[in-house]
């Protein structure tokens, strides 16, 4: 039997649409879907590949039950019974809010629905969050002072008819490998592109202006950026004047940021800051693309807000070809913030403060909710060490692998009286569990994921469960246990959600077959949204607020002289869950190693390949050293793909204190040759 | 070559028996929106008689899967193995005569010594019908320069062209003939006039193209001639997708790992070839062409110069699949061009 199975990519947050190659039973390939919207053919290393882990037999095919500190293999019934006896316990002993859920943005987003509907509704917290945190989070808070809604302003299509495109802390070539196709198009079609990055990227190749920055000084380039904008009349007076408000304070703290001034703090050439303000302002189609570079800084969400201000007073955005690309990281994390998997707000971020809004949840889950916002991954942690959380019910993701500061994430487990963990492959956060639920992959359920141009897509379930259960399954199956029903069918998901989301009131299974959804959908017969804040911003006036450079919360010194600053390869994938078990991607890199500079190389006397030791205050590891011209002197660079060479023993879990998203980007390391 | 004609309501006829006759009737079919993918259409029905367009993946993919098992492993430890045999009858309908060109060469790779034993077994167990082609099926596709359009001249076992009553058939081989034979009341003999009509049709798709000196080509790749700059350009360009060697259809290359739980499993063969640098690198980490660039060339280098000189044809087949998946926007059309014109 053979079928083709259209389906949504599992990895970035670009949202490639391909079919899965289904010959009895065995998912043999993946072939590009030319009519998808999003990828129209095209699709990166990772999408090719993104069959060979599903049915890879390391998969969890059967719960598992820690009893004297090794993993039983169990019935399901026993696994769900036992998981719902202890969280009805933990619950009655402490009460809720002694639980945490950790939802996550690899599920659909029916999935994520059901997930924060189990901890508001069933459990009766909410502490319910998911890794947005450790990624975007700064650019719900940043994007939503500014201009009133956190997400991407504009769509992938117009990339390619840029006339310039400004791109900051982000790799688009080997993070979000088919935007980087638009981008790889805008250049073709004579776009001039400026990239900031600390290490010369692929598309710094190609660029007219590449700034090297050092990592944490992006507040004082853009900042500089706008000082010249405006000091040379390229701003747009117009714009500034009807659609947006509090320009004079923003000049009252830009006015000091000339070019020249921040040389020292950035390490970059003022004629290069000029040069590339004067492309940016005076294209007629600008725009913006950043991505974790911006926000995993102590600084991120003041990051994404000068990149708003940036925008806005040259009036590049609210309008077609112009806007602020965040490009998300995750196949679906941008649902698993829509469809409220985090501790303030429901699905379409209605806050759970408001009373209206919670009254409308309660009598449609008849049931009364926790009206405090719960705790962020960040705080679940703190509060995990402290002692007050007792639980946590992980759903897809690998903590003691993504968090920063390892050895601390362990402490915060390792201090719980209980977790649960839904997985796919036993990864190292699993292994801390008490009861480990097999989950499943992309291929194996029904849904819809939403990518970073805010489009709906669906997902659809190629091969029956390999354990039997989706996610979504298993929550309701809990839950139900609880003595809470929910109604555990995507479709019918997906219609609860939308009945109670006004901005995604017209989102169904139906009108997803075609093409997706670009939210906003308000209504049954509303086309979706390409491009929002036209006319007005969604707050009404565009604000500007002003922001200071801040040094990271770790600047180097002499026991530690670099600056330390992580990120994602082309081939690997987050965790490397999954791209480590394919064979192809695996043989390309598989190993952790650190970029240095040549310069740097040569005083500390290391060789190419050779092993070095990076040491931070938190943790050391030891790697072998990439040289290369391409990252600035002073920096070094690391992948966090690597599970058994975990590079977030040594990240800094200094966090955003709007945000609490941690400093991966940036932290004092010491690099020396191992013995 | 013995020509026959046959209306649009027998061939619908003729495809009902076909589909009897075999285990899987792979032709082109409608997916999502305007896609068109080959697929078995035995039980389920759908195939396209007629379509504009290609296939999104080639015969390839199902005479060398992306993944295939191989054998079964028993028994790692005690080396019992299970083979797995893939017996299936296919027909291919409708494949377009770039495709067939394609399997033309792949035969000489996969039936040469060593002979390659799952590849020859779907092949000997493999009908192709042909559908020429009466329209250009992509702006980037460039069968008729690279000779292997608009009508296959080899390779097939019936080749069907549409004219307005019907379509010609051409017989390519034993296997036709026998369909042929056996459905004699479905056929009947071609006049003239129809004759005329599908050869005309065929001249018009390939009037203008200018047929790429495929000799000068590879005569210049051999001698190195190539400006480092179009390399270059490429190696920026390339992302490392591994869409071009996926869904090229000449493209033979593949690995083999072993995919085990404890002492059982599979041993599997996979799409691998040029743009990974884990391709050549040897043990011990060096590689013999440690650049990029130079892995991209390599595809070029063997599509246009090496299988010349082994087959006596380029193994670029001109239907553009590569073009039109390259997140790096690199066309192997443009890079020919630029190599001729630069070294005129």
């Amino acid at each position: 039997m053979m079928r083709r199975v259209l389906t949504t990519c599992p990895y970035c947050g670009v949202g490639c649409g391909f079919y899965l190659d289904v010959r009895d039973g065995r998912i043999v390939g993946v072939i590009p879907s030319k009519s998808n919207p999003v990828s129209k053919g095209y699709l990166c290393v990772k999408g090719w590949h993104a069959h060979e882990p599903v049915q890879h037999p390391d998969r969890l095919k059967s719960p598992l039950i820690k009893e004297n500190g090794a993993f039983k293999e169990v019935s399901w019934e026993a696994a769900l019974d036992y998981t719902a006896k202890r969280l009805g316990e933990i619950k009655a002993k402490y009460g809720p809010d002694s639980l945490a859920v950790c939802a996550s943005a690899r599920c659909t987003n029916e999935e994520n629905f059901l997930m924060m509907k189990f901890a508001r509704a069933a459990i009766g917290t909410n502490n319910v969050d998911h890794c947005a945190r450790t990624c975007h989070a700064a650019t719900v808070s940043g994007l939503n002072q500014s201009f009133g809604s956190g997400a991407s302003t504009n769509s992938y299509d117009e990339l390619p008819f840029m006339d310039c495109i400004f791109i900051i802390g982000s790799n688009p070539t080997e993070a979000h490998p088919i935007a980087g196709w638009r981008v790889r198009s805008a250049i073709d079609n004579g776009a001039k592109i400026i990239v900031c990055d600390p290490r010369r990227i692929l598309a710094a190749e190609s660029a007219e202006i590449y700034m090297q920055q050092y990592p944490g000084s992006d507040i004082a380039i853009i900042n500089a950026m706008i000082n010249y904008i405006v000091t040379q009349g390229l701003h747009d007076e117009d714009f500034i004047k009807k659609r947006t408000e509090g320009f004079e304070q923003l000049w009252e703290v830009v006015k000091d940021y000339t070019p020249e001034s921040v040389k020292d703090i950035t390490g970059v050439e003022p004629e290069l800051i000029k040069r590339a303000a004067s492309i940016y302002a005076k294209g007629k189609k600008s725009c913006i693309m950043y991505s974790l570079g911006m926000t995993e800084h102590t600084v991120g969400t003041d990051n994404v807000i000068a990149m708003a201000n940036l925008a806005m007073v040259t009036g590049h955005v609210g309008r077609e070809f112009s806007g602020v690309y965040p490009m998300r990281g995750q196949n679906n994390v941008q649902g698993g913030c829509d469809m409220g998997s985090l501790p303030n707000v429901y699905s379409g971020y209605q806050p759970v403060a408001d009373e209206d809004t919670r009254k409308k949840f309660e009598r449609a889950w008849g049931v009364g909710l926790p009206s405090k916002p719960g705790l962020t991954l960040t705080d679940m942690m703190e509060k995990a060490i402290e002692g007050s959380l007792k639980c946590f019910y992980i759903i897809g993701e690998d903590q003691l692998r993504t968090d920063p500061d390892t050895h601390m994430i362990e402490r915060a487990l390792s201090n719980l009286e209980f977790i649960v963990v839904h997985e796919i492959f036993l990864t190292e956060t699993a292994k801390k569990a008490d009861v480990v639920l097999p989950a499943a992959s992309f291929a194996e359920k029904d849904g819809s994921f939403t990518c970073a141009e805010r489009r709906f897509q669906r997902v659809r379930r190629a091969i029956p469960p390999l354990s039997g259960r989706t996610d979504g399954d298993i929550i309701c199956e809990i839950s139900k246990r609880l003595g809470y029903i929910m109604e555990p069918d995507p479709e019918k998901v997906c219609d609860e959600m939308a009945s109670l989301t006004p901005m995604y009131a017209g989102v169904s299974f139906r009108r997803l077959e075609k093409n997706g959804l670009q939210w906003p959908v308000p209504s049954k017969d509303h086309p979706g949204t390409p491009v929002v804040h036209l006319d007005k911003f969604k707050r009404g006036l565009g604000k500007f607020i002003p922001v200071k450079n801040k040094p990271p919360a770790e600047i180097p010194d002499k026991e530690y002289p670099f600056i330390l600053s992580t990120g994602r390869m082309l081939f690997h994938y987050n965790t490397g869950t999954m791209t480590t078990r394919v064979a192809n991607i695996l043989r390309e890199y598989p190993r952790n190693f650190v970029q240095i500079n040549p310069a740097d190389a040569e005083k500390l006397g290391i060789k190419k390949q050779e092993k070095v030791r990076v040491r931070t205050r938190r943790g050391e590891l030891v790697v072998s050293a990439e040289i290369t011209d391409k990252i600035k002197r002073g920096v070094a660079w690391m992948p966090f793909h690597f599970t058994n060479e975990p590079t977030n023993v040594l990240t800094n879990s200094a966090f955003d204190p709007v945000c609490k998203t941690g400093e991966y980007k940036a932290c004092a390391a010491s690099i020396e040759k191992a013995e | 070559m013995k020509k026959m004609f046959i209306t649009r309501d027998n061939l619908a006829a003729l495809v009902k028996g076909l589909k009897n006759a075999c285990d899987e009737f792979i032709a082109p079919k409608k997916g999502h929106l305007d896609d068109i993918i080959f697929e078995d259409t035995k039980a389920g029905g759908g195939e396209l008689l007629e379509y504009d367009g290609n296939s999104i993946v080639s015969p390839r993919a199902f005479l060398l899967p992306q993944t295939e098992p191989l054998f079964e492993i028993k028994s790692a430890k005690a080396s019992v193995f299970l083979p797995i045999r893939d017996n299936k009858e296919r027909i291919f309908y409708g494949v377009r005569p770039c495709d067939i060109k394609a399997l033309v060469i792949m035969r000489s790779f996969f039936l040469g010594e060593p002979v390659d034993g799952p590849y020859k077994d779907r092949l000997e167990r493999s009908t192709f019908i042909a559908l020429a082609c009466g329209k250009s099926c992509s702006n980037n596709a460039f069968c008729c320069e690279m000779g292997a359009g608009p009508a296959a001249k080899e390779g097939f076992d019936l080749q069907l062209t549409a004219i307005k009553r019907g379509y010609i058939v051409d017989i390519g081989s034993n296997k036709g003939s026998r369909i042929v034979k056996g459905n004699k009341r479905l056929f009947s003999r071609p006049t003239p006039a129809d004759e005329k009509e599908a050869s005309q049709a065929l001249k018009r798709l390939a009037r203008g193209a200018k047929r790429i000196e495929y000799k000068k080509l590879a005569g210049i790749m051999k001698e190195d001639k190539v400006k480092e700059s179009v390399w270059k350009d490429i190696g920026l360009r390339c992302v490392m997708c591994s869409g071009c060697i996926t869904l090229c259809p000449t493209c033979s290359c593949f690995s083999v790992a072993d995919r085990l739980n404890g002492d059982k499993g599979i041993r599997m063969r996979y799409c691998d070839g040029c743009p990974y640098a884990g391709f050549t690198r040897m043990a011990g980490g060096s590689a013999p062409f440690p650049r990029h660039q130079d892995h991209i060339r390599r595809f070029f280098e063997h599509k246009l110069n090496v299988d010349v000189e082994r087959y006596g044809t380029p193994s670029c087949v001109g239907c553009a699949r590569c073009i039109e998946t390259c997140p790096g926007n690199i066309s192997i059309k443009k890079v020919i061009d630029t190599i001729l014109v630069e070294n005129e």
